[in-house]
């Protein structure tokens, strides 16, 4: 303890001349005579009672009206990504391949169809008439002889 | 002929329904110019020490009805005036990106301000030899050496045990006594 004191005493002795600031300079002498008029007090602040204010309430509302509209706008984008994915008409080389199965098809068969549609194209109304045994039938009776379907049921 | 009214008398005051302002009045001015120096001391310039002292009073009037009564109220303000200047070092440390160094170069910077010192060349000396200190050494350097608090009183507000706070000094002392007896 001795030992400190005399410490401290020496410190005292090599710091003799160093005022109380420290030689920071003193704020102005109206500074602290304003101090507390300045200072940021408000009703508001000293109570921690009031856990909304009319600002919170305002941000609240904001807030939760942004979250909503983002949510409608995800929402519409992943209904019309699916709406867009089932009306997607496009088809592939392989599936239009698949479907018209043009591997298996040979020059001859082409030909001979293009042949049938052109003896067909030369068939004459009257003709088409007696193939189709539709001659002298009303318009109801022609449906409903080749209706696949019973409609009457 | 104004009264000087106690701590007790102060917060009873405050908490009175129409003496709260008149109350807070008499704390800040009871303490107002010991909070300041103890913030200035820590970060040299005015407007920092001045928002620091804002924020710690602010702080005061918000939570004093919550201060326990059997608390001693000049160490508790103490305390948050501490807190908000440490807190408020740190954030300048992560901030100051100044390609010429750090936040104790800005301070040392600081000390070739006339706006900011004014002191004489041994004042200058005894600040830069200060800045050699870790913060909380400087804290309770400063709490000692011009408040001339009490260990047990540094030791409430720092949360710190007095040996503790003993070898800190004894440290920072002679440290400060090298540094000036250097050249």
């Amino acid at each position: 303890m001795k030992m400190k004191n005399e410490m401290e005493k020496d410190l005292d002795a090599i710091l003799g001349g160093i005022s109380k600031t420290g030689g920071l300079k003193k704020p102005d002498a109206s500074y602290f005579e304003d101090f507390a008029a300045k200072l940021p007090l408000t009703d508001s602040s000293k109570s921690k009672k009031i856990l909304f204010s009319s600002r919170t309430i305002w941000y609240s509302v904001a807030s939760y009206a942004a979250v909503a509209l983002i949510l409608m706008l995800v929402g519409f984008f992943v209904y019309d990504s699916q709406v867009s994915k089932s009306t997607d008409f496009s088809i592939s080389m392989d599936e239009l391949m698949a479907l018209n199965d043009f591997d298996n098809y040979n020059e001859e068969l082409i030909y001979s169809e293009l042949a049938m549609m052109e003896d067909f194209d030369q068939t004459s109304e009257a003709e088409l008439d007696a193939m189709m045994q539709v001659d002298g039938l009303s318009t109801d009776e022609i449906m409903d002889a080749f209706s696949t379907t019973d409609l009457n049921k | 002929m104004s009264r000087i009214y106690s701590d007790k008398e102060i917060i009873a005051l405050i908490l009175g329904a129409d003496t709260s302002d008149f109350g807070f009045r008499i704390l800040v001015k009871n303490y107002q110019e010991r909070i300041y120096w103890h913030i200035r001391r820590m970060v040299f310039e005015h407007d920092d020490a001045n928002d620091i002292a804002q924020n710690t009073f602010v702080k005061v009037w918000q939570n004093i009805h919550s201060f326990r009564s059997d608390s001693n109220l000049y160490t508790w303000i103490y305390r948050i005036a501490t807190n908000e200047t440490l807190d408020f070092i740190r954030k300048k440390k992560r901030y100051v990106f100044s390609p010429d160094g750090d936040y104790k170069d800005l301070l040392l910077k600081n000390l070739e301000d006339d706006n900011i010192f004014d002191g004489n060349e041994i004042e200058k000396k005894f600040q830069k030899a200060l800045l050699t200190l870790p913060e909380k050494q400087r804290i309770v350097f400063n709490m000692k050496y011009f408040d001339e608090m009490k260990y047990e009183e540094i030791s409430e507000i720092l949360n710190t045990s007095v040996g503790a706070l003993k070898a800190s000094y004894h440290h920072a002392v002679k440290k400060i006594k090298i540094n000036l007896t250097d050249d």
